[in-house]
Order: structure tokens, then C-alpha cells, then sequence
């Protein structure tokens, strides 16, 4: 950086372009599976036929190239 | 089979309206039967922009409620012989929409016309949900300016999650058209530029219109801009439908402040 670099105001547009590349990519992050919440109902659904649950807790990860959804199924303490 | 557009922004006031009856009245000129349609039901606009409030007796309420056929709603466009106008109803709420009924409107259109452009409501809720349901490609209105382009790009993730097209696996087109644009501030990197709203947004260029003050004016005197050969907008929005009906037409330079000739900077001191 130049000595009186800090005295050169980056110009708007770009400032504008770095924000915007930030604020979408979190926004488009946060609404790659809009069907959340609905798969979390179904899911507890057809588990509570069979067992009773106390959660069920969905994480989105990103392992390298892949998304992965990693679901855990919390069940009900078993009586004995 | 008719085309489907449809018009959208995410963010209001950009110029959606504007845009949807300049391309239909474009498109017109080029000699595709058109239909514009008014979606944003309870604050119905397009009659104003086109010039025909006073003309507006049914509107799409009324046909999807089947109280009127089709043909009595639709309402000719006088400018261009081409060009029909469904007004969006301005008592009822967006409640009267259901995506059968809009279904059923849409293939009717389809059968009429050649391009049916729908005016989509600003926000992403449910009225804009039917809006872009049906469209075999959406438009997408933006600003060089941050909100406008953060709204698009939501909005556009609703209509890959949300159309017919996306639910069938199909791929929706989307088109950007980037309206307002001020040269001289692009060129002192005051405003974003078209290259950086692409880069951002990742979707194809339909066209880039300038900021013009004729844009006001047509407004208020109800007579689209398109028609008005002096204006850089109104050129703007002619390539554009000429783009629409597969004509290839390179993009202007709007983004290098026009020089004004020694002539006209005299002219302009009388005037």
C-alpha cells in the first residue's frame, strides 16, 4: 500500500460490488433449502410411527464440493 | 401457444411498470399480437403508464371470476393495433387470486396472443407468486443500486424454487434489464456498471436503459416513452422488444456520458 493510500476514498461502485457479493452469497446460502422446515415435520412424522423422538436437529455442511444434510434423529429414552 | 413473460423486480419503484408497457407496446410494433396484464392487483398502475384509465370497465378479477368473457375485459390499445391491456383490479384484495384461476386465465391468453406479458407486483409474496407461476421466462427489472439488486436476486430464487417450469425440472429463461442508468456516474465509479451487476447476479443481459427525463413526462401525459423518438430510454426499450421478437440487436454504449456538441450546449442556453 502506498504511503498515502489511506487518503484515496475507494470509489462507491466498488464498495458497493464487494458488500453485494457478501450480503448475496449469505442470502442465497441461507435459502438453498426453503423446504426445511417442512421436511423436519414429515420426518418426525414417520419416525414417531415407530419410536417416540424427542428431535430431530438437520445441519447443512459444506464437505468440499458437497452439500450434505446431516440429520439426527433424537430419540426418547427406551423405559429398561 | 403464446410466450409468457413475466415482468418482476423484487424491490418496487424501479420501473418494472414502465418497462412491461413499453416491451409490450414494443413488441407490438414488431408485429406480435400482445397482451399486457396488470398483476398487482389493488394498486393497479399500468392503466395510468399506457394511457387508459378512463377505458378500464372490467378488469381480471371479473374474468377469472367468470362474471365476464375475456374479450369483454380486454382492452385495445390505440397507439398499435397489436396491443391489448387486462387491468388489475383495484377494489379486491390479493386474496382473489387462486393458481387454478390464474391458470386458467394464463392458457386462455396463450391461445389469444403471442406474447403475454405479465406485470408482476413488487415483494415476493404470494401475488407474486402467481405472477411468475406460469412464465416461460422472467424478466428481471433492476436499479445500479444495492437494495434493488439483493431484492432481484431473492426474488429470482423464488422463481426457480416456486414456477411450474422449476417444479416440471424445467429451466425458466431469465433476462435482466438494467433501468436508471446514469453514464457519468458509472464512468467516476460512482455506480455500479453493468458488467458488475452481471457478474453479481449471474443471469443473461436483455438491455440497459438510461436514466431520462422523458420517462417522467410520458408518465404524465400517459404516453409510454417507446413512442418518443427523441428519447434515449424509448430507444433503449425499441431494442430491447426487437431482442424479444429475435432480431439481434448488439448493446449500446449507454454507459459513456453523450458528448454535447458545441451546437446543442448553445441551444440548450436559450431554451
Amino acid at each position: 500500500m502506498s504511503l498515502f493510500g489511506f487518503l484515496k476514498k475507494k470509489k462507491s461502485a466498488k464498495r458497493a460490488k464487494d458488500r453485494l457479493s457478501v450480503a448475496i452469497a449469505l442470502d442465497r446460502d441461507s435459502n438453498v433449502y426453503p423446504y426445511l422446515d417442512q421436511m423436519k415435520q414429515e420426518i418426525m412424522q414417520i419416525v414417531q410411527k415407530y419410536s417416540k423422538i424427542k428431535d430431530v436437529r438437520i445441519n447443512k455442511e459444506k464437505l468440499e464440493d458437497q452439500d450434505v444434510l446431516d440429520i439426527e434423529i433424537v430419540l426418547e429414552e427406551s423405559r429398561g | 401457444m403464446g410466450i409468457v413473460f413475466s415482468i418482476i423486480s423484487g424491490k418496487g419503484g424501479v420501473g418494472k411498470t414502465t418497462t412491461s408497457a413499453n416491451l409490450a407496446i414494443g413488441t407490438s410494433l414488431e408485429g406480435k399480437k400482445t397482451v399486457v396484464v396488470d398483476f398487482d392487483i389493488g394498486q393497479r398502475n399500468l392503466d395510468m403508464i399506457l394511457g387508459l384509465e378512463n377505458r378500464v370497465v372490467y378488469d381480471i378479477t371479473h374474468v377469472m371470476e367468470g362474471d365476464v368473457k375475456l374479450n369483454q375485459a380486454l382492452i385495445p390499445f390505440k397507439k398499435s393495433k397489436n396491443l391489448y391491456f387486462l387491468a388489475a383490479s383495484q377494489t379486491k384484495d390479493k386474496s382473489v387470486l387462486s393458481k387454478e384461476k390464474v391458470g386458467r386465465l394464463i392458457e386462455e391468453l396463450k391461445k389469444e396472443f403471442d406474447y403475454v406479458f405479465i406485470d408482476a407486483p413488487a415483494g415476493i409474496e404470494s401475488g407474486f407468486e402467481h405472477a411468475v407461476h406460469f412464465a416461460d421466462a422472467v424478466i428481471v427489472v433492476v436499479n445500479p443500486e444495492v437494495s434493488s439488486i439483493r431484492d432481484a436476486d431473492r426474488a429470482i430464487g423464488i422463481v426457480d424454487a416456486k414456477s411450474k417450469k422449476s417444479e416440471e425440472g424445467k429451466r425458466v429463461a431469465k433476462y435482466l434489464i438494467i433501468n436508471r442508468i446514469d453514464p457519468e456516474l458509472v464512468q467516476k465509479g460512482e455506480m455500479l456498471s453493468s458488467d458488475d451487476i452481471l457478474d453479481i447476479l449471474e443471469i443473461d443481459l436483455l438491455g440497459k436503459v438510461p436514466e431520462d427525463q422523458f420517462i417522467i413526462e410520458a408518465s404524465n401525459t400517459g404516453h409510454p416513452v417507446i413512442l418518443n423518438e427523441k428519447s434515449e430510454a424509448g430507444k433503449a426499450f425499441k431494442r430491447i422488444s426487437k431482442r424479444l421478437c429475435g432480431e439481434e440487436v448488439p448493446f449500446e454504449d449507454v454507459e459513456t456520458p453523450k458528448k454535447t456538441g458545441l451546437f446543442k450546449s448553445i441551444k440548450k442556453i436559450f431554451s
